[in-house]
């Protein structure tokens, strides 16, 4: 290994907020406890943060509006290999929020995904599953107002894809005839709004 | 007496361009009659697909329509020339679409690396001045030329990191790359300034150790300090001190083509269309004057 390929890589874990070599050299461990790394890696963070609010609006104002957008972008910076273009950049943020242990954020997320995806012309058709209203949910996270209750006796299947007009269906389902006809993946109805089920149906 | 007026004839020679990023058709209107040049940053106008990184249709059309009002330069990010794991193919994808697109004057880079083994570090580090490096650049800089037959600039960026101890000054680093390729340079006076203000870069130094010669574009920016640094965002009009120093390098730079005023895309509704105008009248008028 070259000298430029460990300052490189070096560099690369310290932007990345990975540890570099005990034993690395005098300039990466300087460069280590610098305001400069602080300052470059705010940089990088922001111009990430920048690209996902334009490109992944419902997901990053949930994001913001439960305190833990920049915290995200931060991990998923760190811990992924981001593309520096924005289209494969949030099509991978997207699919890492849609593990998100929190199931509105995971469930916004695979929505949204599913949506820029058809956009984009892709042909799949991507069916998930939500205990509230889903366009009252949508309509809140864009406007910061409540969000609708989640609801006992039915669910609502949005159903995504480019054959749909407007590129997305939604059907009230009962509750029992959803369970027969698809396998969930979510929690049980609660308080909390959440997708039960996201599936590809097919391509 | 004699001086002055070969000095102001060099200036003359000097055209104006502004950056352009596509999406603002009524800008992009506005700024024609201003300008010379229009610089497209490839990797902005473009989207990716399922089949790699294109040119987006709608810029693509708006830049069919300037017509002969302005010809374009191309100014990429994306290239990252100096990745010890090699330079970007996706970003000469790309080029290469737009050279088959359009008539573009020349196109230049930043000296500079953006990915470390195929991984984003999702802003731009200047290069190590070693031997080690100058060798790397300069055989890829060759590459490059060869590729597309017309003049390949590369730029000077600011320095984010503390500077890594090498074999060659800054200057020198530049001066011995364009002796190796023929390649010409840009030189931004707006990154000098920043480096000067973060770190004490001695630009008159520098100055007197680069080769004029070899500085075919000036860049002006203008940007913002934070946490005590200032940053190379160009979301601002030139400060007076950057428009000064552009004008100090062009007395003595005899090859300069363009003096390019860049603004990003997002800083737009920031300044405002017209004040974007008003800095361009400004600074052509310092350049003609």
């Amino acid at each position: 290994m070259t000298d430029l390929t460990q300052l490189q890589r070096g560099l690369l874990n310290l932007m990345k907020g990975r540890p570099i070599e005990a034993h690395a050299d005098y300039y990466l461990q300087r460069v280590a406890v610098s305001n400069e790394l602080l300052l470059a890696k705010e940089i990088a963070l922001w111009w990430r943060a920048f690209g996902l609010e334009t490109y992944c609006i419902f997901t990053s104002r949930l994001l913001n509006r439960l305190g833990i957008f920049d915290q995200a972008v931060e991990t998923f910076f760190c811990e992924c290999s981001t593309s520096p273009f924005i289209e494969k950049l949030s099509q991978d943020f997207l699919a890492w929020m849609s593990m998100h242990k929190d199931p509105l954020v995971a469930s916004v997320a695979r929505f949204e995904r599913a949506l820029i995806k058809v956009k984009r012309g892709d042909s799949g058709i991507y069916r998930l599953d939500w205990s509230c209203n889903p366009e009252s949910l949508l309509n809140a996270i864009l406007q910061g107002t409540g969000f609708p209750p989640a609801e006992i006796h039915q669910i609502y299947r949005t159903t995504i894809s480019s054959r749909i007009p407007g590129l997305v269906s939604c059907e009230r389902v009962e509750r029992t005839k959803a369970s027969e006809s698809s396998s969930r993946v979510g929690r049980a109805p609660s308080n909390t709004v959440s997708c039960m089920d996201s599936r590809h149906v097919k391509d | 007496m004699a001086s002055a007026q070969l000095s102001c004839a060099r200036k003359s020679r000097a055209a104006l361009a502004a950056s352009y990023q596509g999406g603002e058709p009524a800008l992009l209107e506005a700024i024609l009659p201003l300008v010379d040049y229009i610089e497209i940053t490839p990797d902005t106008i473009a989207e990716l697909t399922h089949d790699g990184s294109h040119p987006k249709p709608d810029t693509v059309a708006e830049l069919e329509d300037i017509g002969p009002d302005a010809r374009l330069i191309a100014h990429g990010v994306g290239l990252s020339i100096g990745s010890h794991d090699g330079y970007s193919e996706c970003y000469l994808h790309l080029l290469d679409q737009l050279f088959s697109q359009f008539d573009i004057s020349w196109h230049s880079e930043h000296l500079a690396y953006t990915t470390v083994d195929g991984e984003s570090l999702g802003t731009m580090l200047a290069l190590p001045r070693t031997n080690e490096m100058l060798d790397l650049v300069s055989e890829r800089v060759l590459r490059v030329q060869q590729r597309y037959g017309v003049p390949f600039l590369l730029e000077n960026v600011v320095h984010i990191l503390p500077d890594y101890d090498g074999e060659y000054s800054d200057a020198a680093f530049l001066n011995q790359l364009a002796a190796n390729t023929g390649c010409g340079l840009i030189l931004d006076v707006y990154n000098l300034e920043c480096d000067a203000f973060n770190y004490g870069f001695d630009i008159a130094g520098f100055l007197s150790e680069l080769n004029f010669e070899n500085v075919r574009e000036i860049h002006l920016a203008g940007g913002v300090r934070h946490r005590g640094f200032q940053l190379d965002v160009h979301s601002r009009a030139t400060a007076d001190s950057t428009l000064q120093l552009a004008n100090l390098v062009l007395a003595q730079a005899p090859n300069v083509r363009a003096v390019t005023y860049e603004f990003l895309r997002e800083a737009i509704p920031y300044l405002g269309q017209s004040a974007i105008c008003t800095e361009l009248t400004r600074i052509g008028h310092g350049l003609r004057s």
